[in-house]
């Protein structure tokens, strides 16, 4: 590569790397990727440098068991949410019964409630005197069921897939209903029965979906720390805060980021195979496949199995933080609760307004520089979302160590703490989420209008202005909910990188459970809660057969 | 012959929609004939199929195949599609892409086709349908017309007793449209099974069948073999749909004239005219295309006497005869190419 005037050249089998007027946007690619990456790429080097006395300890002590927990979390969570998942994308897919369109909306309504809320509804659940306790109490040997809980592994393998089986079912769903469509309908015809019909021909077939569904089940799995720190399983995430709260150690903190890195690397690398194999599918299938009706047993079977789900899922753990709240209700009129409402509102807009803003430019430069090279650079940005936010906040926070030792020698932290280094953590782990639907239209749909605006003399910006900005604003609203409803649930990068003193809802509700407050913390949860639920509402009515808007849980869709 | 398919008063409506997708239709299908099943989008031809194939559950009427009642209003009546014995033939295929040519084709037989009988019936297709060599090649590795072939060969596999194509053709290019065509054709007809296909193409169904069901609004309008809806359509919409005409309006009522019997000859009198003219008449010719293979002549009449005086026909002039635009002219049509349309 070489530098020529204005002009970045490169001749080679693709012509010149930039076209003459868009070496700005191929400078904003290199410069805006390289932000987003700087941070990881430090992480990653850090793992093969040398390492210190206490790393050496942990390696030799604690190290194999965050590793085998962190195994067996992930592979008891893909396991249940997979089976889960895969049958209610089936039943909802294959079947016409009463009262369909409500089961709709509570399978996906689980995603309102983080699994760090669930954690603590389902340990109250569990708690001695519950009415739960005392109903098993009366069944079995009350000691024993005092013990139950759910504060170990098989619990938290229990509360995580419960919380995460929605974007298996989000990623089948479609494809169950659309996609194959003429396969399963072929298949039926060539005689598959039901069984043969799903274990032959539906589960081969939307195996790319599977695999991308539990792809970002595990990415949760390893994303969690307020359930498996509450339920007391140590896994490498839950380490990094030990490693980093309790021994104020940051070099072991972030050896182990970057081993959980590693870890994520191999999940994106299978599937990435599984999206080349989805390639040969026709995607063009706009017929749902024709439903059967449900009736006798197995109507009752699906339906019995549907709403145990949903009880499990999302009434029992929202009863119990309505019981609770019931008890704590006046937080509500705690000047502290106003505070963490504003402070979140505030930080989830301002999450919002960068993640947008550079999803728009990125995926337009993109679109412009249309070079393969550029291609795969920027490519490079849109990898956060698969990152753990302790991961990402552990390299934001040495990048900005770095950025006010070098302009105040330290004295001021002005970049590491501070709400700006919050949101450059927020934009490397959300952009992609706002990305993803962009892409979609901006990158796929318009390329004739943009080729008439040019041709009519608007340049690159105004046209991105003034032709694509108007006309995607639905796309806009559904990547402004998509970032929004993360940023509101989101813990681990949050409670490493907030400014001193400065709490949201999703981190004060974590202090308080914490501290044996867990009635007060139900308040701020379940505000989190309905906040939440109220975005994924406006989504699943909003979203009603637009394809890309629930990208961000069915990469597979389209 | 034996019938093997039997339709009585089939009715489906669907929700939030005021006129049904289909009504009252009856018919039959008779033992090794390929019939078309032919009309608009949205005329309620691909509906039949699927209630047919039992993808689709009427609302009303019953269908038996090969004597056994597969649908009706009883619950008992009711078939599944899986136990139908009705083989179909996609549009788009519908191959499964995780599986191979010789997979694929045994998809319906026992054990997916991987028992003794199994891979020698698979055999058998692969060579009626011209696929040898491509065995172990998945789906994607194929091109249209060999996909098109696979679908074919799968849906015969189990030895159906009825088949059905639903709009099979679309996706293929036209030049392989008329390679594919008369091969197909041979095949089905090669395995002797009956065949029901669905198509908005009027050249796919002359090329294809046997017999042409026509269907509009849901309904049945005409039936009967090709040439009879060719040339004698029961009313003008059929007449419209199945080739280019000239509807004109005589003493006795209103007929249908194709082009191609248009017979046009110079003013001086040269050109066709055997003496049986129903109609002979002086025109001028006010627009002309060449297409190829004929001329497309524009004739505006212009003769006092005849009630066809004003009207332009069109008309398809063969040969290498020359015509001018504004030239002179005289029509001539014969009696028997008069398609009469009642009033």
């Amino acid at each position: 590569m070489r530098r020529d005037g204005a002009e970045l050249t490169v001749t080679g089998t693709f012509g010149p790397l930039t076209r003459r007027g868009r070496s700005g946007w191929a400078w904003w690619i290199l410069i805006a990727t390289a932000l987003l990456v700087l941070p990881l790429a430090d992480l990653v080097l850090n793992v093969f440098g040398k390492s210190g006395e206490a790393w050496n300890h942990l390696a030799r002590t604690v190290l194999p068991r965050y590793i085998s927990n962190t195994l067996i979390l992930g592979i008891g969570t893909l396991l249940l949410s997979g089976i889960i998942g895969t049958w209610s994308a089936w039943i909802m897919a294959r079947y016409r019964f009463p009262g369909k369109g409500v089961f709709g909306i509570l399978l996906v309504l689980p995603l309102a409630l983080p699994p760090y809320i669930s954690a603590y509804a389902w340990s109250g659940i569990f708690d001695y005197g519950s009415p739960l306790t005392v109903i098993l109490g009366r069944i079995m040997d009350p000691v024993q069921a005092a013990r139950m809980g759910v504060a170990h592994l098989p619990g938290a393998i229990f509360v995580l897939a419960m919380a995460l089986y929605p974007y298996v079912y989000l990623s089948m769903k479609p494809v169950m209903t659309r996609s194959i469509a003429p396969q399963l309908e072929a298949a039926r015809n060539l005689g598959s029965g039901p069984r043969a019909l799903f274990f032959r021909t539906a589960l081969p077939l939307a195996r790319p979906a599977l695999v991308a569904g539990l792809g970002l089940v595990l990415m949760e799995v390893l994303n969690e720390y307020g359930a498996v720190s509450y339920l007391g399983v140590d896994t490498l995430t839950a380490g990094i805060f030990r490693s980093w709260f309790h021994f104020y150690d940051i070099s072991t903190a972030r050896r182990l980021g970057g081993i959980l890195l590693l870890f994520v690397f191999v999940i994106l690398s299978v599937e990435n195979r599984q999206r080349y194999r989805r390639r040969y599918f026709s995607t063009n299938n706009r017929r749902p496949s024709s439903m059967e009706n449900l009736n006798g047993r197995r109507l009752v079977g699906a339906v019995t199995g549907l709403v145990m789900l949903i009880f499990i899922s999302l009434i029992a753990p929202m009863m119990q933080l309505g019981l609770w709240a019931s008890r704590s209700w006046r937080y509500l009129l705690r000047d502290e609760y106003l505070e963490l409402t504003m402070n979140t509102l505030i930080l989830g807009v301002s999450a919002v307004a960068v993640c947008l803003v550079l999803a728009m430019t990125l995926v337009y430069a993109r679109k412009l520089v249309k070079h393969p090279v550029f291609q795969r650079i920027s490519s490079l940005a849109f990898l956060g979302y698969a990152v753990p936010g302790a991961v990402i906040a552990l390299g934001v926070m040495q990048i900005g160590g770095k950025v006010d030792g070098f302009v105040t020698g330290g004295r001021i932290l002005f970049v590491s703490g501070s709400i700006a280094a919050l949101l450059y953590a927020y934009a490397i782990r959300y952009l992609p989420i706002a990305q993803r639907p962009i892409s979609a239209v901006l990158e796929e749909r318009f390329s004739a209008v943009d080729e008439a605006s040019l041709s009519l003399g608007r340049s690159p910006l105004s046209t991105l202005m003034r032709i694509h900005l108007p006309n995607m604003a639905g796309t806009l609203r559904a990547a402004s909910i998509l970032v929004f409803l993360d940023v509101l649930k989101e813990l681990p990068l949050t409670m490493i990188l907030r400014p001193f003193n400065f709490n949201t809802l999703a981190v004060r509700t974590f202090e308080l459970a914490g501290n044996e407050q867990v009635a007060e913390s139900s308040v701020p949860a379940l505000t989190l809660v309905l906040l939440s639920a109220l975005g994924i509402l406006v989504m699943s009515f909003k979203g009603k057969d637009k394809g890309p808007i629930w990208n961000r849980y069915s990469r597979s869709g389209n | 012959m034996e019938q093997i398919l039997k339709i009585r008063e089939l009715t489906r409506r669907f929700p939030r929609t005021a006129a049904p997708a289909v009504e009252n239709l009856s018919l039959a299908l008779e033992e090794g004939t390929i019939t078309a099943l032919v009309g608009e989008s949205g005329c309620g031809k691909s509906t039949t199929l699927r209630m047919i194939a039992g993808f689709e559950v009427p609302d009303n009427g019953t269908i038996d195949l090969k004597d056994r009642r597969i649908s009706g209003p009883g619950r008992k009546d009711w078939i599944p599609p899986e136990s139908r014995r009705v083989g179909m033939v996609f549009q788009d295929h519908a191959l499964f892409p995780h599986l191979k040519v010789d997979a694929n084709i045994g998809f319906g037989l026992k054990a997916g086709g991987r028992t003794a009988e199994g891979r020698e019936r698979i055999q058998e297709l692969v060579e009626l349908t011209g696929l040898s060599g491509l065995e172990q090649r998945y789906p994607h590795e194929l091109s249209g017309g060999q996909q098109q072939r696979v679908a074919i060969a799968r849906a015969l596999a189990a030895d159906p007793d009825l088949l059905l194509m639903d709009e099979a053709f679309n996706n293929l290019d036209v030049r392989l449209k008329q390679r594919l065509l008369p091969e197909v054709r041979s095949m089905l007809k090669e395995s002797g099974i009956a065949t029901l296909l669905v198509t908005h193409d009027r050249y796919e169904a002359f090329e294809l069948s046997d017999r042409i069901i026509v269907m509009r609004d849901g309904r049945l309008i005409q039936d009967g073999t090709p040439k009879e809806i060719y040339e004698l359509p029961n009313e003008s919409y059929i007449a419209d749909f199945f080739g280019e005409t000239n509807f004109v309006n005589l003493d006795d009522g209103r007929y249908a004239i194709r082009p191609e019997n248009v017979w046009i000859s110079g003013s001086g009198g040269e050109g066709t005219s055997d003496g049986n003219n129903r109609i002979e008449i002086g025109g001028r010719i006010s627009n002309l295309r060449y297409r190829g293979q004929f001329h497309e002549l524009f004739v505006a009449v212009h003769d006092e006497s005849s009630p066809l005086n004003g009207k332009t026909l069109l008309a398809h002039a063969h040969g290498t005869t020359r015509f001018d635009l504004n030239q002179s002219v005289r029509i001539h049509i014969s009696d028997a190419s008069l398609i009469p349309l009642g009033s």
